[in-house]
C-alpha cells in the first residue's frame, strides 16, 4: 500500500526536457508562419475581403491543428506540457497573414 | 526519404498556388477586355488553390523538426529495484542449478548415455581381443 501511494506521488513530479520544449516550440512557430503565408496567399487569390479573409484563418488554423495532433499520433501531451494545439501565436500568424492577402490581392485583383 | 516526400510536396504546392494566382489574374484581365462585370472566379481554380493550400500546410508542417518527447523520464513509475537492474551480471551456470528439479533428470539421462557408450567400447575391445586370441590360437596350430 506504501509503495503504491509513493509511486502516485512520483507520477506528480514530472520534470521536463527544456531542450525538446524548445525544438517543439519552433516547430510550431515554423507551421504556424507557413501555415499562415499559405492562408494569406490563398485568400488574396480567391479575392477574398472583409470577415471572409478571417474565416479562411481560421479554418486553415483547424486544418494545421488537426494536422499537428497527426503529426504527434494523437499523444500531445507527451510532447507539449499543456493541451492546446489552436491557440499558438495567432499574433504572428495573422500579421503575416494580412501581409501576404493584401499582396496577393493587390497583385491579382486589382493591377 | 520522407523529407524529401514532404519538400516535393510543398514545392508543387506552392508552385500550384502561384500558377492560380496567375490564372485568376488572366481571368481578372480577360473580364476586363471584354467588358463584363467580375462575379467570382471560374470553379477550377478556387478548388486548386484550396487543395493547393491544404497540401502547402501539411507539408510545410511535416518539414518542421520532428517533435521531441518532452519528459525527461518515459518509465517514471518505475522503483528503484527496477531501474538499477543490471542483467548483464546475471549468470545461471552456477551450482545452484543443481537444486533444480529437471537438473536431476538431465543427470540420470547422462548418465545413461555414459553408461552405454562405456558398454559398446567394451564389446568393441572384447571383439578385438576374441580375434586376437583366434589368431594366436591358429598359429599355435599350425
Amino acid at each position: 500500500m506504501s509503495e503504491k501511494s509513493s509511486k502516485a506521488e512520483k507520477k506528480n513530479d514530472e520534470c521536463y526536457n527544456t531542450v525538446a520544449i524548445t525544438n517543439n516550440v519552433e516547430a510550431l512557430e515554423f507551421g504556424r508562419t507557413c501555415q499562415s503565408c499559405a492562408a494569406g496567399m490563398a485568400a488574396g487569390i480567391l479575392g477574398l475581403t472583409g470577415f471572409h479573409g478571417f474565416i479562411l484563418y481560421f479554418i486553415s488554423v483547424g486544418i494545421q491543428a488537426l494536422i499537428w495532433n497527426v503529426k504527434a499520433q494523437g499523444n500531445w501531451l507527451s510532447y507539449f506540457p499543456e493541451r492546446n494545439s489552436f491557440t499558438w501565436s495567432h499574433g504572428n500568424g495573422l500579421l503575416t497573414f494580412v501581409l501576404l492577402w493584401v499582396f496577393f490581392y493587390g497583385m491579382v485583383h486589382v493591377y | 526519404m520522407a523529407s524529401t516526400i514532404y519538400r516535393l510536396i510543398t514545392i508543387v504546392s506552392l508552385l500550384s498556388l502561384i500558377h492560380c494566382a496567375y490564372s485568376a489574374a488572366q481571368h481578372r484581365f480577360y473580364l476586363r477586355l471584354t467588358e463584363q462585370p467580375f462575379v467570382s472566379l471560374p470553379a477550377d481554380v478556387v478548388a486548386q488553390t484550396v487543395i493547393s493550400l491544404v497540401a502547402l500546410i501539411y507539408g510545410t508542417s511535416f518539414l518542421a523538426n520532428p517533435f521531441q518527447y518532452i519528459k525527461k523520464d518515459q518509465h517514471h513509475d518505475r522503483t528503484c529495484d527496477e531501474a538499477l537492474n543490471c542483467p548483464s551480471f546475471i549468470t545461471f551456470d552456477n551450482r545452484a542449478k543443481a537444486m533444480s528439479p529437471e537438473f536431476a533428470m538431465l543427470r540420470t539421462l547422462k548418465q545413461q548415455q555414459r553408461l552405454r557408450q562405456n558398454s559398446s567400447r567394451s564389446t568393441h575391445s572384447g571383439r578385438v581381443s576374441e580375434a586376437i586370441h583366434s589368431s594366436e590360437s591358429t598359429d599355435s596350430q599350425e
